[in-house]
Order: C-alpha cells, then structure tokens, then sequence
C-alpha cells in the first residue's frame, strides 16, 4: 500500500465531523453496555426476553371494549383493547376540549361583562385544581351523585342515565361500507369544488356558490345510497328488565361507562382552560389596526373574524394548541386512578402484573405513546405549516 | 303598520323602564320561585313555552329598555355591559340563569351539606360531600 500521499485532512468539514462521530460512538458503547447488563442480570434471574407472550391467553376480563374482547383473547388483543380505550378517550377529549375552549376563550373577549367574568372563573377555576383531583371529583362525587338503575334520568324514552352509565341507542347498518364510501366519495368531491372554485374566481373572477354546492353533495351522496344502494339505519334502543325483585339492567344499546363520562368530562374541562388562553392570545395578537382596515374597506363583522383576524390568530393559537393536545392525551393515563381500562391500566398494570415482563411491556407502553404523541404533532405541524404566512 | 310602538325612545324613558323592567323582573323570578320554592307560575303555558318563558320575558324586558344615551348613569352603564345587542342581551340571561340554578347545589354539596369529620362511607350522612372520606378514598 501506498501511504504516500496520504495526509490527514483537518480541514473545517472534517474538524466539525470528528467529535460527532466520537459522541455517537459513545452513546453506542452506554446502549451496548446496559443491554448486555441487562441480559446478564436477567440470565442470573432465570428471566427470559421476548415478545411471545403477547400470542398467550390474556384469561383477564376489561370491563369496556370497543372490539370483541374476553378472557380467552391474547396479550396482543388485550393490548389492543387498551390502546382503542386511550385512543377513544383522547378523541372525545380533544374535540370537546377544542369547542369548549374557542368559546370560552371568544366569551373572556366578550363586551359582555358577565359572560367575560364567568369564562374568566371558569378559566382560573378549572386550571389551578389538579387534573386527578378533578377526574375524582367528577366519579366519585358528581356522577355517584344520580339515581339508581330503576328510577333512570329518562331522554326522551330513548337515552337514559344512571350510577351504572348512560345508555344510548344503538346504530345498526346494513350495507356499512357503502355508506362510508358514499361520505368519503362526497369529500373528495367537495375538495375538487373548492380547488375548481378558487381557479374559476382566481382566473375569471366568477364567484360559485361553493357552499351550497358543498352542503347537496355532502348530503346528496349519503342519501343517494340510501336510496338506490340499500344502505339502511335503524335503531336499537335500551329497555329496562327486571331480573329479580331489586335488581334492574338495561338490555340493548350501547352503555357508555361512568369511567369514561368523568375522564372525557375532566380532561376536556381542564385542558379546555388552557386552549381558551391560548385562543384568547391568539385573536389579541392581531393588531386592532388590521380589524379597522378591514372595516373600512366594507367587510362584515363575519367577514372580518373569517377572513381576517382568524387567520393570522390561528398561526398564534396552533403551536401551543398542539402542546395542550398532546398533553390530553398523554394526562389520559391518569384513567388508572378510576379503572377506566386504558392501555396503562390493562396493559402496563394487569398484563405486567400476570406475566412479569417489565422491560417488553413498558417498552411496548412507552413507544405507543410516543408514537400517538408524534401522530398527532406530525397532523399539527402540517395544518400549521398550511396555516404559515405565505412570504414571497 | 307602524313599527314606532315598540321602538324604545328617550321621550317616554320612565315608561319604557317601568315595563322593560318589569318584564325582565318576572322571567327572573320565575326562574328564582322555580329553583328555590318549586312553584311554576308560568306553568299555565303550554310545554315548551312555559320552559322558555323567562328567557322570552327577559329578551323583550331587556330590548325594551335598551335606550342608549338616556342621561341615566346606571341605565346607560348596564345598557353597554350587559345589554348591547339581542345577543348580548340573551347571553346575559343565560348566564344569570345558570348561575341560579348550579350555584346552590354545588355551594350545598361543598359546604353546607358536607360532612367534615368522618373516615368511612359510614359516616356520610348528609347526603353532601364527605371531605375527610377523601383520605381513606385515595
């Protein structure tokens, strides 16, 4: 070999270079090390590593499932039973919270003072009370609170709620999938629209009436498979039985359990609080200058909020609304403390506790909700960069 | 036909506050002798128009009193606060409302009805909240 010519080249790129890789090396050597730690102490211990224990039979009931679920199911199913209850939880959560939480922040800017004084309580109440001690004020006081099976508060003859839950009718479809694809059909449509809109106004200057446009096919299409493709909707609605002399249930529908009401209820109000400041911020970042502009050129009060003021608000209002989300979701492992099956309740509670495989399930627990909070900040960081200001 | 009737005008100030105000006073106290003394004296109305009644009442009361620059401080201050528009004036009624219907239960629940003392489920009598349960609860 020829080592001639060869020079060690420390030039600025390679400079840069060096303690990077030295660093990653390390940080390669700290993993290996408590890896082969591990496996040693583990070996010691007669504990075995892997994940087939997921392919076992779970043989532990979870009192709410949105998919088919019992003893005789596996891990991995029971897995994800908890994973669907987190995610239902975090849903509900997320969108009452968003509503809740515009209009609470809109009210604090109310001229109105009672309005604005009564969202701003709500605001300072909800806020500075932890959220465990509000998802127990809502189970154990508020919802222990209604009345017995039998003596149910009665919605209409068709929902009723008591200690044991609400009970609500149940959909039943024929021809599901067709109904979906319908809704799907039109909202592919209506984007189409909306872009042929925009050129036709852009190009021609013509104006469509896109929202009424938009409002027949989203309805149209539905109805239309209603109709021609035999898609049809009824309703299964709970009735009360009498099994012995006290001892009342409702049969049919679906039983929304009281875990569930007073987790959604407590996070969407505690986390409501934050999204109705961030909101708040949001449309008093926009200078009173740009609202005046725009009433002087003729817009309308509803024009001035939609094409104005909302969307430089929501380029302040998203980044931080994305923090309150993700912290949602993540305070929903909190549904341990009142045994709403979530995934840290059935997953990382009963299942760790029946197989004793701590490093494989907290592992599995930790990177589903990594993996959640990154979905759900990869959406947000996409709706903030289609909300960004546009510079030339 | 002559809309003029019912415009709220500065002339004839006193006896549009006299029945502005009279009829706001009565949706609130229907729902102040529903709450608190189980009495509906709007009941004789059918179903849902009995239910809304004080908020009609209230709507009309406070439109009828809404006179801007009337020359009286306390009117024009509860006209711009609480009173400048329908809207306004609607959501000043709900919240009012509200207030009067979730207020006592909770402040009952809280502190009236509550127990202080006690370690067991046993000892909630009351049928309020029982505060020193929470020790043992957790």
């Amino acid at each position: 070999m020829n080592f001639k010519n060869f020079k060690l080249d420390l030039s600025n790129k390679n400079k840069d270079l060096i303690p990077q890789v030295l660093t990653v090396l390390f940080i390669i050597l700290i993993v290996i090390y408590f890896t082969i730690n591990a496996q040693n102490n583990m070996g010691n211990r007669g504990i075995s590593f892997g994940f087939g224990f997921l392919s076992q039979e779970a043989s532990f009931d979870i009192t709410f499932s949105l998919i088919d679920y019992d003893g005789s199911h596996s891990y991995a199913r029971a897995f994800l039973v908890g994973l669907l209850n987190t995610i239902l939880v975090s849903v509900i959560g997320i969108f009452f919270a968003t509503i809740l939480g515009v209009t609470v922040g809109i009210s604090r800017l109310s001229q109105n003072y009672l309005v604005a004084k009564v969202a701003e309580w709500y605001v300072e109440i909800f806020r500075n009370i932890p959220l465990i001690l509000q998802i127990f004020f809502w189970y154990f006081a508020a919802l222990r609170a209604l009345p017995l099976t039998v003596d149910s508060i009665n919605f209409y003859d068709i929902s009723f709620l008591n200690v044991k839950g609400w009970y609500v009718p149940k959909f039943i479809w024929t021809n599901f999938s067709l109904f979906i694809a319908s809704v799907l059909t039109s909202i592919i449509l209506i984007i189409f629209v909306s872009r042929y809109a925009k050129k036709q106004r852009d190009e021609f200057g013509k104006q469509l009436p896109t929202l009424y446009i938009s409002i027949a096919i989203f309805f149209g299409l539905p109805m239309l498979s209603f109709l021609i493709g035999g898609v049809s909707l009824s309703f299964q609605i709970p009735e009360l039985n009498q099994l012995s002399k006290t001892v009342y249930v409702y049969k049919g529908g679906v039983s929304i359990i009281p875990e569930l009401i007073s987790l959604a209820l407590a996070l969407s109000m505690y986390t409501a609080t934050f999204i109705a400041e961030n909101v708040r911020a949001g449309i008093l970042g926009v200078s009173k200058g740009q609202k005046e502009a725009a009433a002087s050129i003729g817009l309308t009060k509803g024009q001035i909020l939609k094409l104005v003021v909302m969307p430089q608000a929501l380029r302040i209002i998203i980044p931080p609304t994305t923090n309150q989300y993700l912290n949602l979701t993540k305070n929903s492992s909190l549904a341990a403390a009142i045994a709403y099956p979530d995934i840290v309740l059935v997953f990382a509670g009963t299942a760790l506790m029946q197989t004793g495989r701590a490093i494989e399930i907290i592992s599995i627990t930790m990177f589903t909700y990594l993996s959640l909070s990154l979905s759900i900040s990869v959406f947000m960081n996409w709706y903030n960069k289609k909300m960004a200001i546009k510079e030339k | 036909m002559n809309m003029n009737i019912i415009k709220p005008k500065k002339e004839k100030l006193a006896s549009f506050v006299a029945i502005g105000g009279f009829f706001t006073l009565i949706g609130l106290l229907d729902v102040l002798t529903n709450t608190f003394l189980d009495w509906n004296f709007t009941g004789f109305l059918p179903g849902n128009l009995s239910f809304f009644a004080p908020l009609i009442l209230g709507v009309l009361g406070l439109y009828l009193i809404r006179i801007e620059f009337s020359g009286n401080k306390l009117l024009d201050q509860i006209n711009t606060n609480f009173n400048s528009s329908n809207l306004n004036a609607i959501l000043t009624l709900l919240v009012i409302f509200a207030l009067i219907k979730f207020i006592p239960p909770v402040l009952n629940w809280f502190i009236f009805d509550a127990d202080f003392l006690g370690n067991s489920k046993d000892d909630c009598t009351s049928g309020g909240g029982l505060l020193g349960f929470c020790k043992s609860m957790v």
